[in-house]
C-alpha cells in the first residue's frame, strides 16, 4: 500500500509539472490560435495563482516620463488661482538618491495606474490590428475596452492623489480638500539621433476632476509652498502632533 | 532503446538525489533578504500602502468566502502590522534556515495578502517570488539530511526543483524573445531611451548611455545573454553564463535602483549552480586563498610570545 502511494505521488507531482509548464508556455506566448483555443483553461488556471508578465522593458521600453500634476480643490471647478504640483517628480528625484529606500514602492502607487491608462490592456493590440484592418465591431469592442481599462486605472490613481492633497491640507491647517483635478505631464526625451542637440517634448493629457478618497494622510509629502500662499488656513490648526516621515519638496506642474 | 535507457536513469536519480542543495538555501536567504528589504522600508509606510485608510484594494469580493475575512483583518489598525510581523518572522526562519517548509507556507501566505491589497505596488521581481513560493513549498528542509534510497519525499524535493529552473527559462525565454520583437532593441538604442526616463535612471547614467559604443553594446549584451540562458543554463559555459548574469543584475540594481528584483533573480542564479559546482567552487576558493597565503606570508605567529 505505502509503495502504491508513493507511486501515485509521484506520477501525479510528475504529470503536474509536465502540464503546469505546458500552460506556462502557452499562457506566456504573444497571442496565437492555440492561445485564444485553449484561452478558457490555461488563463483559468494560469490566473488562479501563476499570473506572470515577463515581457520586461519589452518590446520597447518606455520612453517618456509621465508624471502627474493635481490640483487639490474645495470646490469641483477647477481653478486659476490653486497652483498644478507634480506628485510623482519628488518621488522619483528621492529614488535616484536613495535607492535603499521605500520611493521606488511609494511612487509605484502612482506611476503603476499612469502607465496602464497610457498603455491600455494588453490584448489591446491585436483588436486594434483587426480595426485597422476594417472590422467595426472590433472598433467597437476595443473603444468599450479602453474606456473600461481606463475608468479602473482613474480609481486606482484616486487613492494616491488623494492621499496627496489630505498631506497638503493636514500640514497647511486646513479643511481636507473635496475635490482633485488630475492631469498627466508627458515629457519625451529627443531621439537618439537628436540626443545632443535636441529637447523633450512635453504634452499634458487631461484626467478630470475627482471626488477625494477618505484616505489618511500619509505625512511623506511636504507642504507645497505655492499652496500654502493660495490656501486660507482654519481658524485653529489642525496640524498633526508628529513630523513627517519623509519631507519630499515639490515641483510646479506647469 | 538508448534513450528510453536515459530516461530511466534520470528518473532513477529524481527519486535518490536531492538537487540543489546549496542553491535551494542561497534562493531561501535571497528570497528572505528581499522580504526583510521590503519590510524595513515599507513597514514605516504601512498603513498608507495596505491599512484601513490606505491606498490598498477591497478584497472582499475577491479569494471566495476568505474576501470579506481578509478584508476584515486590513480594516483593523493593527491587522497589517500582524501580517507585516508574520513576514518577519517568516523571512527570519528563512534566512536561518529553521522550520523552512513552515515558513515558505508563512512567506507564501503573507507575500500574497500583502500584494493582493495593493497591487500598484508589485515588480517582476514579486511576480516571481509569489510564484517561486509555491515550488519552494515541495523543498527538503533545509536542516534534513538528504533522504537514502528510493524516496517520494527526494522526488517532490526535485519536481520543485525543476519547477523553480524552468520557471527561469521561461523568465528568460520569454523577456528575450520579445525583446526581438521591439525595434528599439534590435537597432540598439533601447538603452538610451530607458537611461532616459527618470524612475529607472540617475542623471550620471542618462548621460552615459549616450555614448555610440556604449548604448548598443548595452542593448545587445541583454538581448544576447536573455535569449541564449535557456540553451546555455545547463551546458558547460553555465558558471559562466551565471556569473554574467549576477553581473548584470547587480548593474540593474544600481542603475534602474530595482533593489528587490535584482536581488531576487541574483539569487535564482546562484539557486541554478548545481551541488557538484558548489564543490568545485568552494575548493577553487581555498586553492586561490592558500596561493595568496603562501606567496604573502603574513608576520611570524606571534602566540606564545612573552
Amino acid at each position: 500500500m505505502k509503495r502504491f502511494l508513493s507511486r501515485a505521488v509521484m506520477t501525479i507531482s510528475g504529470l503536474w509539472l509536465i502540464m503546469h509548464f505546458f500552460f506556462t508556455a502557452i499562457y506566456v506566448t504573444p497571442q496565437n490560435p492555440l492561445k485564444v483555443m485553449t484561452a478558457a483553461v490555461v488563463t483559468r488556471y494560469m490566473e488562479t495563482a501563476f499570473t506572470q508578465v515577463w515581457t520586461l522593458f519589452a518590446p520597447n521600453p518606455i520612453q517618456a516620463n509621465t508624471s502627474v500634476v493635481v490640483q487639490c480643490l474645495h470646490d469641483r471647478k477647477e481653478s486659476a488661482q490653486t497652483p498644478w504640483l507634480d506628485i510623482v517628480r519628488p518621488l522619483w528625484r528621492a529614488h535616484q538618491q536613495r535607492r535603499w529606500a521605500a520611493y521606488d514602492r511609494l511612487s509605484r502607487t502612482i506611476t503603476n495606474p499612469v502607465r496602464d491608462y497610457m498603455s491600455g490592456p494588453a490584448d489591446l493590440k491585436y483588436v486594434a490590428d483587426a480595426c485597422q484592418r476594417g472590422n467595426k465591431k472590433m472598433c467597437q469592442l476595443g473603444e468599450q475596452s479602453l474606456t473600461s481599462w481606463r475608468k479602473q486605472s482613474t480609481e486606482l490613481l484616486r487613492g494616491p492623489v488623494s492621499a496627496f492633497c489630505a498631506d497638503q491640507a493636514r500640514a497647511l491647517g486646513t479643511a481636507p480638500y473635496r475635490f482633485v483635478a488630475v492631469r498627466l505631464n508627458m515629457e519625451t526625451p529627443p531621439s537618439w539621433p537628436e540626443r545632443f542637440t535636441g529637447s523633450s517634448k512635453r504634452r499634458q493629457i487631461v484626467v478630470g476632476t475627482f471626488p477625494t478618497l477618505p484616505i489618511a494622510a500619509p505625512g511623506f509629502y511636504a507642504p507645497a509652498p505655492s499652496l500654502r500662499a493660495a490656501s486660507k488656513p482654519l481658524p485653529t490648526p489642525t496640524r498633526a502632533a508628529t513630523a513627517p516621515l519623509t519631507a519630499l519638496a515639490h515641483l510646479g506642474g506647469e | 532503446m538508448l534513450r528510453l535507457e536515459s530516461l530511466k536513469m534520470l528518473l532513477t536519480r529524481l527519486s535518490s538525489e536531492p538537487l540543489h542543495r546549496s542553491g535551494v538555501r542561497a534562493l531561501q536567504c535571497g528570497v528572505a533578504f528581499v522580504m526583510l528589504f521590503r519590510l524595513f522600508t515599507e513597514w514605516p509606510f504601512a498603513a498608507y500602502l495596505w491599512g484601513a485608510h490606505g491606498v490598498g484594494t477591497d478584497l472582499s469580493g475577491t479569494i471566495g468566502p476568505l474576501g470579506p475575512l481578509i478584508q476584515a483583518l486590513f480594516m483593523q489598525p493593527w491587522g497589517i502590522h500582524l501580517v507585516l510581523l508574520l513576514m518577519l518572522a517568516a523571512a527570519l526562519m528563512l534566512m536561518m534556515g529553521a522550520a523552512t517548509r513552515q515558513a515558505t507556507l508563512l512567506a507564501l501566505i503573507t507575500f500574497w495578502l500583502v500584494g493582493m491589497r495593493n497591487e500598484a505596488l508589485g515588480d517582476g521581481g514579486d511576480n516571481i517570488i509569489r510564484i517561486i513560493l509555491f515550488y519552494m513549498l515541495l523543498f527538503l528542509p533545509a536542516s534534513a539530511p538528504d533522504p537514502q534510497g528510493v524516496r517520494t519525499r527526494t522526488w517532490l524535493h526535485n519536481i520543485g526543483v525543476l519547477a523553480v529552473i524552468l520557471q527561469v527559462i521561461v523568465v528568460y525565454s520569454v523577456a528575450g524573445l520579445s525583446k526581438v520583437m521591439g525595434e528599439l532593441w534590435t537597432n540598439g538604442t533601447a538603452m538610451y531611451y530607458i537611461a532616459q526616463v527618470d524612475w529607472f535612471t540617475t542623471p550620471y547614467f542618462r548621460e552615459l548611455f549616450k555614448n555610440v559604443w556604449l548604448a548598443p553594446l548595452a542593448a545587445y549584451g541583454t538581448l544576447i545573454y536573455q535569449i541564449s540562458f535557456p540553451f546555455l543554463a545547463l551546458s558547460r559555459y553555465r558558471l559562466l553564463l551565471f556569473a554574467v548574469g549576477i553581473a548584470f543584475h547587480l548593474g540593474i540594481a544600481v542603475m534602474m535602483g530595482l533593489i528587490t528584483f535584482s536581488a531576487i533573480m541574483i539569487a535564482l542564479e546562484l539557486f541554478l549552480i548545481a551541488n557538484r559546482d558548489y564543490v568545485r567552487l568552494q575548493a577553487a576558493l581555498r586553492h586561490a586563498a592558500s596561493m595568496i597565503r603562501s606567496r604573502f606570508p603574513g608576520r611570524p605567529h606571534l602566540a606564545g610570545r612573552p
